[in-house]
């Protein structure tokens, strides 16, 4: 399926869309990237992305509800393994 | 052929307690006066994944063995109990999910969300989790599981034998 295997620039746009049109317009998404890494052979698949303005865990239970739609969402979409998403502020210092 | 052992001499199963597990999660993770410890942010949501992961087989466990009087019974509740794997719940249940009802729904999506963030938290040292991210799934874990532990019996039948069970 085209769309799991282009999972790496479709699936940053989807987070980012869904992010953009539900958190607070303060918050703003600026760049993404790939973080992933293998499980017991399997692709954990992450996209990180780097945010500056208002913090989007404000409001806990909406990021919460965010973050399940997405989910579900791609699994309407057939994105097998599924895409993860974390957010982080811009310049704070990697891990 | 012999009856099964009564159990009055022996531990009937005892899961843990997933709200417990939220708890000492929210414990570890101290007030906001204590100075953030990424380990404990980490240890933390490994943990929401283990509560609603543990809640999930406590419930396989429970709707398929309902009575648990004697030895018998209560092998059969531990194997059900221990008879699930990881990978295999959280994807069939995914795969599953759109029979489920809408709370049956963010249970499956909260338990993947979890198991993908338990896995970066314990395996991706790239990954630097803070206290928010980790208050944010102990609450996600807490409120999917309340959920959860309340549908009804026959949507939990469902869901042990998805996540127990291979599709042919």
């Amino acid at each position: 399926m085209v769309i799991r295997d282009a999972w790496r620039t479709e699936a940053p746009a989807l987070i980012k869309a869904e992010l953009e049109k539900r958190l607070p317009a303060e918050c703003k998404i600026l760049r993404h990237e790939i973080d992933s890494f293998y499980y017991e052979g399997e692709e954990v698949r992450n996209v990180l992305l780097f945010y500056t303005g208002a913090e989007p865990y404000a409001d806990s239970q909406m990021f919460n509800e965010i973050h399940r739609d997405i989910t579900l969402m791609f699994w309407e979409l057939d994105f097998d393994p599924t895409p993860g998403f974390y957010l982080k502020r811009e310049g704070e210092k990697p891990a | 052929m012999t009856s099964a052992n009564p159990t009055s001499d022996v531990n009937a199963p005892a899961p843990l307690d997933w709200q417990e597990l939220i708890a000492s999660a929210r414990r570890s993770l101290g007030d906001q006066s204590v100075e953030e410890s990424r380990e404990a942010n980490h240890r933390a949501i490994s943990t929401a994944y283990y509560a609603a992961y543990d809640a999930l087989c406590a419930s396989n466990a429970s709707v398929l063995v309902p009575v648990v009087t004697d030895l018998l019974s209560i092998d059969a509740w531990v194997r059900v109990y221990r008879g699930s794997s990881h990978g295999h719940a959280v994807g069939n249940l995914k795969r599953h999910s759109a029979s489920l009802s809408p709370d049956g729904q963010d249970f499956a999506a909260a338990l993947a969300d979890l198991y993908q963030a338990r896995l970066n938290a314990d395996y991706n040292p790239r990954s630097g989790f803070d206290r928010q991210d980790a208050e944010r799934l102990l609450d996600r874990a807490e409120a999917a599981i309340a959920r959860f532990v309340q549908l009804p019996q026959t949507e939990r039948v469902a869901i042990a034998t998805i996540t127990l069970l291979r599709d042919r």
